[in-house]
């Protein structure tokens, strides 16, 4: 499609092809017509780098009041994910494949992870060693006992590591730092590096749930977000993925997909 | 014929489990014709006279049970047989093979000499007080009726303890297994909803038990017990531990790891439980089959 004025093209979305228009609530992003994922105009990755190694988590006491939020927000969410039906048949299948490890991609700090019966976290995070030293600040608010967690320095934008036994890979509060065209590599190289039987949580900001321009994930770390009919779409377009949970949850939206190989 | 005798230098009751596992691999994969196993190497002063009863447990896997304190009689015709490190080997064994080398246990009812119970809809806990010959791996007795209350508070009817040391249970009204008939425990444990227990034989009893669930609370990190150039030689690829052995398809099995002799919160214990729960629930109303 060509501009009216000088007939220059416009941006179509990168998924499925519809107009990118800017979106009246918040002129910061572009939404598209037809899929309704929503772009930022000045998306830049390397903000986000620079901004995750120099200045996050400077703020201890900032990020220790967030998290004693978050809790009771996640405890919420697992009682809900311990009643549907899907995710129990999913978490007992893990367990007969021996999957007790969450491999948890920009993980920071593991809240949501922490919840699930498991016995190790490994973090792959831009950051690592900076969560690394603080994580008592992680560990006064949630129960992490019994479950062993480990750091790794490791930039997503690598992909996913390849493992040769099944696995649980998580990407909380990540993806939405990323351009959809990244995004999409992200889930490709889960998708080409995990065998089958594995498992993947995505959670992050639902778009749906925008009430206006101030929306607490409106910010300038947040390139790109999906909404939840979307997001289920283009995990099930991979041939080796399958979505078995989808739910919006408070502002924010929660998907569990298997790797069928 | 191929005779194999299975032994082990040192046998308590988890070696039992291991070698067992063993004797099955010799069975199955190495086409064994007749296993032979020697009950008087151990079970003499320590275990016959507490009824483990290893002939009924093991009657389909065990062709022959021998009693011969003459531990090292060359006159037996049968090939001896040790697995190496019992833990390191049946956890390599069983990820190479398969569960098809677990054997099962023989449950006969009529050699149950123990009250009747509410059979597979029960929680029952073993603790491991202070780990006597090995503390690491022990629970602190804090710990131990921390989680005694707190799971009796929310499964009151449906719990019990395992323990030869019911005086440690701070809470008097607590429903507690205590015999010394090593069969009753074996079968009472094998036939809970979820068996939760430290690093002891019966935990591994537990898994060749295949209750619904089995949650076992180890030491911090018990890989340090694992030297790789002594205990792993054999085994490189994998890092083995003494995790017990699980039917996966039988059984959920979540392992915890403990610091200072003990875990401070019990939510994935509670989160093991209500994922059985749900399955049943799922079952039973014809959601799964």
């Amino acid at each position: 499609m060509n501009c009216t004025h000088c007939n220059a093209k416009l941006k179509s979305c990168e998924f499925c092809d519809g107009h990118l228009t800017v979106y009246k609530t918040n002129p910061d992003y572009m939404q598209c017509d037809t899929c309704k994922m929503q772009v930022q105009i000045a998306s830049d990755t390397s903000f986000n780098k620079k901004f995750y190694s120099d200045e996050y988590l400077n703020d201890l006491e900032h990020e220790s009041s967030i998290m004693k939020i978050n809790v009771q927000h996640y405890e919420k969410l697992f009682k809900l994910l311990t009643k549907n039906k899907d995710h129990v048949a999913s978490l007992l299948e893990m367990n007969k494949l021996n999957i007790d490890e969450c491999q948890c991609y920009g993980g920071g700090f593991p809240q949501l992870e922490s919840f699930y019966p498991l016995s190790k976290l490994t973090i792959y995070d831009l950051i690592a060693t900076q969560y690394r030293k603080h994580i008592k600040v992680f560990t006064n608010i949630y129960d992490t006992d019994g479950m062993k967690i480990t750091y790794t320095a490791h930039d997503l934008l690598k992909g996913v590591k390849k493992t040769t036994n099944p696995t649980f890979v998580s990407f909380s509060h990540i993806l939405e730092h990323f351009s959809f065209q990244d995004m999409s590599k992200i889930i490709s190289s889960a998708a080409n590096n995990l065998p089958d039987g594995s498992y993947g949580l995505i959670y992050q900001p639902n778009i749906s749930a925008v009430k206006g321009k101030t929306w607490v994930h409106y910010n300038i770390q947040h390139l790109s977000f999906l909404p939840i009919d979307t997001f289920v779409k283009f995990i099930n377009d991979f041939d080796e993925l399958e979505v078995k949970v989808s739910m919006s949850y408070s502002d924010d939206l929660f998907i569990l997909f298997r790797v069928c190989k | 014929m191929k005779t194999y005798e299975v032994f082990h230098t040192t046998i308590n009751i988890g070696e039992t489990v291991a070698l067992m596992i063993f004797a099955k691999y010799l069975k199955m994969i190495k086409n064994a014709d007749h296993i032979v196993f020697n009950t008087a190497t151990f079970w003499e002063d320590r275990y016959m006279n507490r009824s483990i009863k290893v002939e009924t447990l093991f009657k389909d896997l065990i062709d022959e049970f021998i009693h011969d304190p003459d531990v090292k009689s060359k006159d037996r015709e049968h090939i001896r047989k040790c697995p190496g490190n019992a833990w390191v080997a049946t956890q390599y064994l069983v990820a190479k093979y398969g569960q098809q080398i677990m054997p099962k246990l023989n449950l006969d009812s009529s050699e149950y000499t123990g009250e009747q119970y509410d059979w597979n809809n029960y929680i029952c806990f073993s603790p491991l007080w202070d780990g006597e010959y090995n503390p690491p791996r022990g629970m602190n007795h804090k710990f131990c009726n921390k989680l005694i209350d707190e799971l009796n508070v929310t499964y009151r009817d449906n719990f019990y303890v395992i323990t030869d040391k019911p005086n440690l249970v701070r809470n008097k009204k607590i429903k507690i297994i205590h015999t010394d008939n090593l069969y009753d425990i074996i079968y009472f444990i094998s036939k809970s909803k979820v068996y939760i227990g430290g690093d002891t034989g019966f935990t591994h009893f537990a898994g060749l038990g295949r209750p619904r669930g089995l949650i076992s609370i180890y030491e911090e990190d018990q890989f340090r017990h694992f030297n790789r150039m002594r205990h792993q030689g054999l085994y490189p690829n994998g890092n083995w531990n003494s995790d017990p052995v699980v039917d996966r398809s039988k059984t959920v099995h979540l392992h915890l790891n403990m610091i200072n002799n003990a875990l401070s919160n019990f939510k994935q214990i509670h989160h093991v439980i209500n994922l059985i729960d749900e399955e049943r629930i799922c079952i039973e109303k014809g959601e799964w089959k």
